[in-house]
């Protein structure tokens, strides 16, 4: 029989076009090496920045290439508490892609389920789950967070919460309205022509057809959530001063910035930038490549 | 032999939208038989695909069911709650789709497909779903089941696609398997393949099907019985034979004649004239009434479903069996 033509998966094909952009393969290798900086931290900094023991106060403020007195070199610089930059940026790092990257995915979670109840459902169910959406798409996301964050206060675990409550809306609304076209093919008629339960037809059959949106939009929001964590540190409101994510290290040195020691929010204010355009560049070619309107 | 599988029951399906009422069904019967198939031939709109969604329960929104009944040896499916409709569902009847490019879900590869359907309904093993995914593949004439098994829909040819959508429906050995024009989307050889396996396996099986097509000629190689559907109704039904060999009703009458044939080579090739009616919009009486060459002012009344002999009846005020 030589009646089946055998072509390539949708994924590989997408992954054979993402290829095909210079720029956006630049910045996913950018992508893969600050997540590779960032799991592999305390192995590649000089200097482990939480370690008061190795932290010697006199190097305060030394400039970037100063030598450390125990013989390292600071190549980005020291900031107010002489802690080498280049090892503080790394554990901050650590910090704020752990944040953005925990909060999306729960948020993805939360999303995709409760847009996919909505979608496949209906009726009043969609209508409560969205109007909830809407209400919470309402506000602004910095001022959601600043809120919750007054009321909890700071920690790891309060911001990522915020960060989730003003995430899961984005991603049940992006997975609903994709469920709702889905819904409506004849696949999804077939599998209930065949018996198949309500929940096995929307998580098994439904949703990894909706997939394609919702990593788009995931990486978009990863990126937006580690701006947003570093604004709400930034503003004094994030994480406390013992785990400084990026957010944290550029406020630390932002008093410093007129006393011409420009280095303690200027390098980690580069990293948050690269960190967040990378990602952000490897989102709108993730979209590019994923829109079902272009030929597949 | 002779026990009735599924009995229709002067069956309305009605759509409500803000262009007004249609009734997608209008008071269908129909009887299949245990082993029995019988061909439901219609237009596109005559509510034929309706019919069988009306009997899996798949009726959605705006459309319900309003009149009727439909019974499942015995048992009223419209009276089931959604949870004991759904096991019946892929266990005792089937539905074979049209378009099999649709019809798979294209993520999932072909033994997830198969095997979902299996633990749908049986608790089994995963090596017992495996074997019995490949003997029915096997059985369906599918070249290497154990590769295909481990492809996904987008690797396969329509004709391929379709053979293990029918063996899905086939899987569990249900009692009905309803057709909804499962070979209009292939070629005319694979078409013909297809019925052949198809029809081989209902047989050893006794399983019954309603075959629904828009082509006459592929429901009179398979049916026993045929039900001919227009507007909602069913204009006439009966034996396979005697309906392709004299049909009463003037709509079936057009139908066969519009059929090309070789004895009329060069001939202008008889038409029905017109357009069937919108389903908002139906004529007083008899559907059929505003294209009927043979209309008279009666038409415009209500027609009742005329016995015109056993097993056989046509909804006309002026039956007139007619040899062709």
């Amino acid at each position: 029989m030589t009646d089946w033509i055998n072509y390539d998966h949708p994924w590989r094909l997408a992954w054979r076009r993402y290829r095909q952009s210079p720029f956006a393969w630049i910045a996913l290798i950018v992508c893969s090496i600050i997540i590779f900086a960032a799991l592999f931290a305390p192995w590649l900094a000089p200097q482990n920045p939480y370690d008061l023991n190795v932290i010697d106060f006199f190097d305060a403020k030394l400039p970037p290439g100063s030598p450390s007195q125990s013989g390292f070199v600071y190549w980005l610089g020291t900031d107010g508490q002489g802690r080498d930059m280049l090892s503080a940026m790394l554990y901050g790092l650590r910090i704020s892609l752990f944040v953005g990257v925990l909060s999306g995915l729960v948020a993805i979670l939360i999303g995709m389920t409760l847009g996919m109840i909505a979608a496949y459902f209906g009726g009043w169910i969609d209508a409560l789950i969205m109007r909830i959406v809407d209400f919470m798409l309402g506000f602004p996301t910095i001022l959601v967070a600043l809120m919750l964050l007054a009321i909890l206060g700071q920690g790891v675990d309060k911001v990522i919460f915020a960060l989730i409550l003003v995430q899961w809306a984005y991603f049940a609304r992006a997975v609903r309205s994709t469920a709702l076209v889905e819904r409506e093919k004849e696949y999804v008629e077939a599998a209930q022509s065949l018996g198949l339960s309500p929940q096995r037809i929307m998580f098994i059959h439904i949703m990894p057809n909706c997939l394609a949106p919702v990593i788009v939009l995931g990486t978009m929001q990863v990126a937006s959530a580690i701006s947003t964590e570093a604004t709400l540190s930034f503003l004094g409101l994030g994480l406390p001063i013992t785990e400084p994510s990026l957010g944290l290290l550029i406020s630390n040195g932002y008093s410093n910035m007129l006393s011409g020691r420009y280095w303690i929010s200027l390098y980690p204010g580069l990293l948050l930038l690269l960190t967040v355009f990378s990602i952000n560049v490897v989102g709108d070619r993730l979209r590019d490549v994923l829109n079902p309107r272009l030929s597949r | 032999m002779n026990k009735p599988v599924l009995e229709i029951q002067n069956l309305t399906t009605r759509f409500e939208s803000e262009q007004g009422i249609a009734n997608a069904m209008d008071g269908v019967s129909l009887q299949i038989d245990e082993g029995e198939v019988v061909g439901l031939v219609g237009e596109s709109g005559s509510g034929k695909s309706m019919t069988g969604y009306s009997i899996m329960g798949l009726v959605e929104h705006p459309g319900s069911i309003v009149n009727g009944s439909i019974l499942y040896r015995g048992r009223n499916l419209c009276s089931l709650s959604p949870e004991e409709l759904r096991k019946l569902r892929g266990d005792r009847i089937a539905m074979i789709f049209q378009d099999p490019m649709m019809s798979l879900n294209p993520v999932l590869r072909i033994d997830t497909q198969l095997s979902e359907t299996l633990k749908a309904h049986r608790s089994i093993q995963k090596y017992d779903a495996n074997r019995r995914a490949l003997e029915i593949l096997h059985a369906m004439g599918i070249p290497s089941p154990e590769i295909r098994l481990r492809q996904y829909p987008h690797e396969l040819s329509g004709g391929m696609r379709q053979r293990i959508a029918i063996a899905i429906a086939l899987l569990l050995e249900p009692d009905l398997i309803i057709a909804d024009e499962p070979t209009t989307a292939l070629d005319v050889t694979i078409q013909a393949q297809i019925i052949h396996e198809f029809q081989t396996l209902i047989e050893v099986r006794g399983t019954s099907v309603l075959w629904i097509t828009h082509d006459l000629a592929v429901a009179s190689t398979l049916a026993d019985r045929l039900a001919i559907m227009y507007s909602g109704q069913i204009m006439e039904q009966g034996p396979a034979v005697e309906i392709l060999s004299k049909p009463a009703h003037p709509y079936t009458q057009g139908l066969l004649r519009s059929i090309p044939s070789h004895n009329e080579r060069g001939k202008p090739l008889a038409q029905i004239r017109g357009s069937a009616p919108a389903l908002t919009q139906l004529p007083p009486g008899c559907p059929f009434s505003p294209r009927c060459e043979q209309a008279k002012s009666l038409c415009s009344s209500p027609v009742p479903t005329n016995q015109i002999g056993i097993s056989r009846s046509t909804r006309c005020h002026y039956p007139t069996v007619q040899t062709l």
